[in-house]
């Protein structure tokens, strides 16, 4: 039973708060990922954890066990850093066998696990291999193989995948979420690629500026983001965000930004009574814009007339940006939907599609 | 055409430079295999007309030309072991006091570095007066201990060792703690082996400068048995009535030899260590 919980843990350098007051729990055998921009204290927090860095104040508990005075060596976690951080001086076999030596395990069982280990990574040829003589991929694997091999309570893997070129870094993806299911560990993955955090977590925490923003699924994270950074920093490319403001009008309420004026759902009356005449950001998804012919969208859906402004084809999809009445949005759109810089279109969406945030606090409302 | 002339010109002036750089050697060289009288010939003799090992004899054999020995092979041992034991310290303390400056945070950790760098630009000589008196307090005049204590630590030393250190990622610390590691373990599995190149500059450059010590040496000797080479064939030059200018070369070679020895087993780790503060300092 490997559950982590983490209880206002707060961390400050000098003048800097780079964790502020964080609860978190996370379960036996999760794949939890955190995700944030640079700094905002994701990789601080892992290391806290790893007991790499003091608390300055909270509760850090790992399997029930409260270890802010254990040293990280006693503390029965693994970690897999940035940059591997392979032993350079020792070959792959005495790189994984390091830990096991420290632990006084005897020489044969070391020897069956490290084999054991390479075994499940596909590295038995690489044991006598020093890191420089390892092709980035396979020095991911032996850092992995290091972290396996002392069939840790709790991984703790640091941005592994980030020197890896984009192909290498997708089969890695899945390789890891494969060796998790494999080895049912709980395992916390630090990410700024929120690609990878949508692909690989079984939760997701969103965090900014050392706080968390939002804990729960990858995909109740995509489709209700808790406030507008989440919004804006899940999902690829960003949100769009349209910043205007709420009219009362007699059939309903529109969100009105330049020249744009776009009916709101009832489910956001509620929202909206409160904030008639107020500032609020309205967001959509560039995924969520269709580009439409003439009458063939649902009652439910609004449509626009744009002017395409840029088309960037990335192969399966192309991003169009575009100009809707003065408002610049981009939309992702089917590459085989053909259209050109300065072609007027027609842009439809559907309003349950939208989502609304304070303008002051980003909240989602 | 240019470029034809510039490695002409290149080669003249590097040939000049490794002339003169040579000549003294090859001086000193060809002068131990001359007799006191060809030695002294002018105009000089350039090659040896009649080369001989007399001066090597003499200097390796027990003789009564001074004090009633010559122990050449005593001064030879002397300067082995303190250099060898000034040379051992240097690279024990450099390797500790470097990854305490460059690994550790401490209160006061820059205020040590910059003090142990200040000590780098004070002359020698400032010190040499307090050092012998407390040598002489110590009752270490004329023993191993006064010859070798006030360089047990090496200032440059710290300096290269922090340097390369510095260099070693903090990753590699941390992930050998969360292996198991002791602060004892990573010092020694970890970051000495990534250091070799810089322990073994620290190595060289520590022999190097007790093996051609000589002030510091001369004034804490008194009994020829307690000489180190270079100041035994020092005192073969001045306390002989005749100079014996072929003598003195052979004791100038045989001091020479060893250190060549030295630099050429370990040069591929004197440049790197050279480098190594350049690049970083």
């Amino acid at each position: 039973m490997a559950r982590v919980l983490l209880q206002s843990l707060t961390k400050r350098f000098t003048d800097v708060l780079a964790v502020d007051a964080v609860d978190l729990e996370v379960q036996d055998k999760e794949l939890l990922v955190l995700v944030g921009p640079s700094g905002c204290g994701k990789s601080t927090l892992l290391r806290m954890i790893a007991g790499l860095e003091d608390a300055t104040s909270g509760q850090i508990t790992i399997g029930g066990r409260l270890v802010n005075r254990v040293a990280s060596k006693d503390r029965n976690i693994a970690m897999v850093f940035q940059n591997y951080a392979l032993y350079p001086h020792m070959n792959v076999y005495r790189n994984m066998a390091f830990s096991l030596q420290m632990r006084k395990v005897p020489r044969e069982e070391c020897d069956r696990r490290v084999r054991i280990t390479a075994q499940i990574l596909g590295i038995e040829d690489l044991l006598l291999r020093r890191p420089a003589q390892l092709s980035g991929g396979q020095r991911q694997r032996v850092a992995l193989g290091r972290a396996i091999v002392r069939d840790p309570e709790v991984f703790l893997l640091d941005e592994p995948l980030s020197n890896l070129d984009a192909r290498l870094r997708v089969t890695m993806r899945s390789e890891l979420v494969k060796l998790h299911r494999h080895l049912r560990a709980t395992m916390i993955y630090v990410t700024h690629d929120q690609v990878e955090a949508m692909t690989m977590g079984d939760r997701l925490v969103v965090m900014r500026d050392g706080r968390i923003q939002q804990v729960d699924t990858p995909r109740v994270v995509y489709e209700t983001p808790a406030n507008r950074f989440v919004g804006e920093f899940i999902g690829s490319p960003p949100m769009n965000i349209l910043e205007g403001q709420i009219v009362q009008l007699q059939t309903g309420w529109e969100f009105v930004v330049g020249r744009l004026h776009i009916q709101l759902a009832n489910e956001f009356q509620e929202a909206c009574q409160q904030r008639v005449n107020q500032p609020v950001h309205l967001g959509i998804r560039p995924e969520d814009l269709h580009l439409s012919k003439p009458g063939d969208s649902a009652p439910t859906e609004v449509r626009l007339s744009c002017e395409v402004s840029v088309v960037q084809l990335l192969g399966s999809d192309s991003l169009v940006e575009l100009d809707c009445q003065g408002t610049a949005v981009m939309a992702r759109v089917d590459a085989r939907r053909a259209c050109r810089m300065g072609e007027m279109i027609d842009v439809s969406f559907s309003v349950e599609r939208l989502h609304l945030f304070d303008a002051a606090t980003g909240q989602r409302l | 055409m240019a470029n034809r002339w510039t490695f002409w010109i290149a080669w003249t002036l590097l040939g000049v430079a490794a002339i003169m750089a040579l000549a003294p050697l090859y001086w000193m060289i060809s002068g131990s295999f001359k007799l006191q009288q060809d030695a002294m010939q002018m105009p000089p003799e350039w090659f040896p007309k009649h080369p001989t090992l007399e001066n090597y004899r003499k200097l390796f054999t027990a003789g009564d030309l001074w004090s009633g020995h010559r122990p050449a092979l005593r001064w030879l041992a002397n300067s082995l072991i303190v250099a060898l034991c000034i040379s051992i310290s240097a690279v024990t303390t450099s390797a500790l006091a470097g990854y305490a400056l460059a690994k550790k945070r401490f209160r006061g950790r820059l205020f040590v570095f910059w003090a142990v760098v200040t000590t780098m630009m004070l002359p020698r000589q400032v010190a040499l007066m307090p050092l012998y008196l407390l040598i002489v307090q110590l009752d270490w005049v004329d023993s191993y201990a006064g010859l070798i204590a006030p360089y047990l630590c090496f200032p440059f030393g710290i300096f290269l060792m922090r340097q390369f250190m510095e260099q070693i990622p903090d990753e590699l610390i941390s992930a050998a703690r969360i292996d198991g590691a002791t602060e004892w373990h990573v010092f020694w599995y970890i970051v000495l082996p990534m250091a070799k190149p810089a322990l073994g500059a620290v190595a060289i450059f520590s022999f190097m400068g007790a093996w051609n010590e000589y002030l510091w040496q001369l004034i804490v000797t008194n009994r020829p048995e307690m000489y180190t080479l270079p100041v035994g064939v020092s005192k073969l030059v001045s306390t002989l009535t005749s100079f014996d200018l072929g003598l003195a070369m052979a004791g100038a070679t045989v001091a020479f030899l060893p250190m060549l020895a030295v630099f050429v087993m370990f040069q591929r780790y004197f440049v790197k260590g050279i480098s190594v503060g350049a690049l970083k300092g």
